[in-house]
């Protein structure tokens, strides 16, 4: 089975995830901070990662960052409300795909297909 | 003197007739004695000549002498009249040479000199005498001199007289008074200066301007700022006349028709040095003011206002007045722009602050409306994909994430119209009814988390509140959600309620950071947020907006916090009186 990692403080945004991405036979991790993120993906390989920005203490651009300065290469999606041409940048320059959050269905195709294949 | 001669000579030649033999020789010797005799009478005769032509030219010399002089000089005799007189004394005393020989010098000064020898005598021991005085003209005009006498005497020492020697000073008198004005004005200029520049804006140094202006002129002031033709301040000096006429006048356009308006609208100086009654300086009213002048405060963008300057004496404003006020209204015209210009300054930066602020603030609220929009939608598209096939749990699980993000959505919207209903200007329409604060815990607790811990502790029996309901929900909302945000995640929330007296206090406790003192105090300011919340979501108005809704409810809000321990926010609400309706 596939292995993704959700991370958002929102838990709704999460169980939305979770529903939706558990149909397409994803096994969900959730974290609901950077910090956690950082920690699961210490102990654990995903074949995805979906990221929020706005979270406290840590942006989902310097999770995105600390986790490629680790040696992880993990397909990275951001998937934020509030996507402006500034994060979009940055987003490009950690190689991180932003997809906005009111377009589920985006997400769920721009996550890898068939990862064992990889 | 001459007959005196004479008869010596006479006298001589009788004294050698009685002699016969030497009659011849006699005769010859009395001849030649009488020729002697006449050639001593010629002597003397020649020398009495000399002697006039020498009176005659001394006289000459001494009248072209004090002819010459720009003192007046007089010589007066032991009895105090005057022999003698100069061009210059005609002059300083108004009269004709005719009318100076004879008169009694005593008269011809205001006040009392010892005019004669022996006056001089008694006032002087050494016969001569220095003052300041006055002389008294036909004509009234008293001119001051300087004026020294001294005692004149002949060789042996007789008294023969008394010479005056008077110099008009009205000439130095008036250089000094011109020096002394001048320094005054000079000192005047510079204090107004450092007045308007000491000032951290030059309009409020109006009052002690005008004040100092009137003590030093002795006309009264009035400084009127005008915009646009209207009258915005106006700064009197004290002992102005009448001060409530030009107060009365503020924010409004000054009445047509007066010197004032003329002034204010027209940028000319009006200068009337005798006031009639009647004269329209300011409008009705003024009638005491006997001279006056109006002068424009001029800038480079056209008039801000005028100084008036009255006097109830006619033609104390007179054009030295003027010329110093001119000075005056230069200064304070310069200033009063810098500050129009500084206030223009001002404002722009706070309309470009306020759009700044609001567009930043519709941002936030298009954010944060945002996510729980995304999930609704979300969630209700997954629920249609779900089909037949559904899991309960699952199902239970959407129907509470609606619940939740509807409740979020709800909160955000009431808060935004409040939000919107206050910067227009407009209260808040509340209607606070008895209320049980139970309820609304419970609703509150319900649509925030599912994973984090909210402990409840209110007792069974609280008392209702008095509140609006959908306000009290979002205020308590606010708190939650904060409480939620702020703290970690590990560590519980917890909502505390009981009853203070005429109260009861609702407070929602955390766990977190906590706030320093200093920023306890700006919490509650409008866009204030933590500063170590970067990327948290949130308009940093939820607090803000707390503090309104309960103060428009009776209630209020207050945070004791301490750092590195956590924060415990309270809503204060007053008891409803009646039961819970």
């Amino acid at each position: 089975m596939k292995r993704v990692l959700l991370v958002d403080d929102e838990e709704d945004v999460r169980l939305l995830l979770r529903l939706a991405l558990s149909r397409r036979d994803w096994t969900v991790d959730e974290a609901s901070s950077g910090q956690e993120a950082l920690a699961r993906c210490g102990t654990n390989t995903y074949d995805a990662i979906v990221l929020d920005q706005r979270m406290p203490r840590m942006t989902g651009i310097e999770v995105a960052r600390q986790l490629r300065d680790d040696g992880i290469e993990t397909p990275i999606v951001l998937f934020s409300a509030f996507l402006d041409p500034a994060v979009e940048a940055q987003a490009r320059e950690v190689g991180l795909v932003a997809i906005p959050k009111d377009d589920l269905q985006r997400l769920v195709d721009a996550l890898p297909s068939d990862p064992a294949a990889e | 003197m001459s007959d005196d001669v004479r008869a010596d000579s006479g006298g001589g030649g009788s004294q050698d007739s009685g002699h016969d033999a030497a009659a011849r020789g006699d005769e010859r010797t009395v001849t030649r004695q009488l020729s002697q005799a006449l050639d001593a009478l010629a002597d003397v005769q020649l020398e009495l000549d000399r002697e006039h032509l020498r009176r005659v030219q001394t006289e000459a010399l001494l009248d072209r002498l004090f002819g010459s002089l720009s003192d007046a000089v007089l010589v007066v005799d032991p009895h105090g009249a005057v022999t003698r007189a100069n061009a210059a004394a005609t002059q300083l005393l108004g009269r004709t040479m005719e009318e100076l020989l004879g008169a009694d010098a005593a008269t011809l000064y205001r006040d009392r000199v010892p005019a004669t020898p022996w006056g001089l005598m008694e006032a002087a021991p050494d016969g001569q005498l220095s003052l300041e005085t006055a002389v008294a003209r036909p004509d009234g005009r008293g001119r001051q001199v300087s004026l020294s006498c001294a005692i004149v005497r002949d060789a042996d020492g007789k008294v023969h007289g008394a010479i005056h020697a008077a110099r008009d000073l009205s000439q130095v008198h008036r250089l000094l008074r011109e020096v002394e004005a001048a320094e005054s004005r000079w000192r005047l200029l510079a204090h107004v200066g450092a007045q308007l520049a000491d000032a951290l804006d030059p309009r409020h140094a109006l009052d002690g301007i005008v004040e100092r202006l009137e003590k030093d002129t002795g006309c009264s002031l009035a400084v009127v700022l005008s915009d646009e033709g209207v009258i915005r301040r106006v700064s009197m000096s004290p002992g102005a006349p009448d001060g409530d006429l030009l107060v009365g006048l503020q924010h409004t356009a000054p009445p047509p028709g007066t010197a004032l308006s003329r002034v204010i609208t027209g940028g000319q100086t009006v200068h009337a040095p005798t006031v009639e009654r009647g004269f329209p300086l300011i409008g009705p009213g003024w009638e005491q003011v006997r001279s006056a002048a109006v002068l424009p405060l001029h800038t480079e963008t056209g008039t801000v206002g005028a100084l008036v300057v009255v006097s109830t004496e006619p033609g104390s404003v007179d054009e030295s007045t003027v010329g110093l006020m001119e000075e005056v209204a230069a200064r304070l015209a310069l200033s009063v722009s810098n500050a129009l210009l500084r206030d223009r300054l001002v404002e722009h930066r706070a309309r470009e602050e306020a759009a700044r602020y609001r567009n930043e603030i519709l941002a936030a609220i298009s954010h944060d409306m945002k996510t729980p929009l995304s999930v609704l939608v979300g969630l209700v598209d997954t629920l249609e994909g779900f089909g037949e096939s559904h899991d309960p749990a699952e199902l239970q699980q959407m129907r509470l994430g609606l619940g939740r993000q509807v409740g979020r959505l709800r909160r955000l919207v009431v808060q935004f119209l409040d939000y919107i209903r206050l910067e227009a200007g407009l209260d808040l329409s509340v209607s606070p009814v008895p209320t049980d604060v139970r309820a609304i815990v419970a609703a509150v607790t319900d649509s925030t988390s599912a994973s984090r811990r909210v402990e409840v502790d209110v007792p069974d029996d609280l008392p209702p509140v008095l509140a609006d309901e959908s306000r009290l929900d979002l205020a308590l909302g606010n708190l939650v959600s904060n409480a939620l945000k702020y703290a970690p995640a590990d560590a519980p929330v917890t909502i505390t309620a009981r009853e203070a007296g005429r109260n009861v206090e609702l407070s929602v406790i955390d766990r977190g950071p906590g706030i320093p003192p200093a920023d306890q105090a700006k919490l509650f300011d409008k866009f204030t947020r933590s500063p170590d919340t970067t990327g948290v979501e949130g308009t940093g108005l939820g607090l803000y907006m707390t503090r309104q809704i309960m103060r428009s409810q009776g209630g209020d809000v207050r945070v004791a916090s301490r750092p590195g321990e956590g924060s415990r926010f309270t809503l204060v609400l007053p008891r409803a009186t009646g039961e819970v309706g």
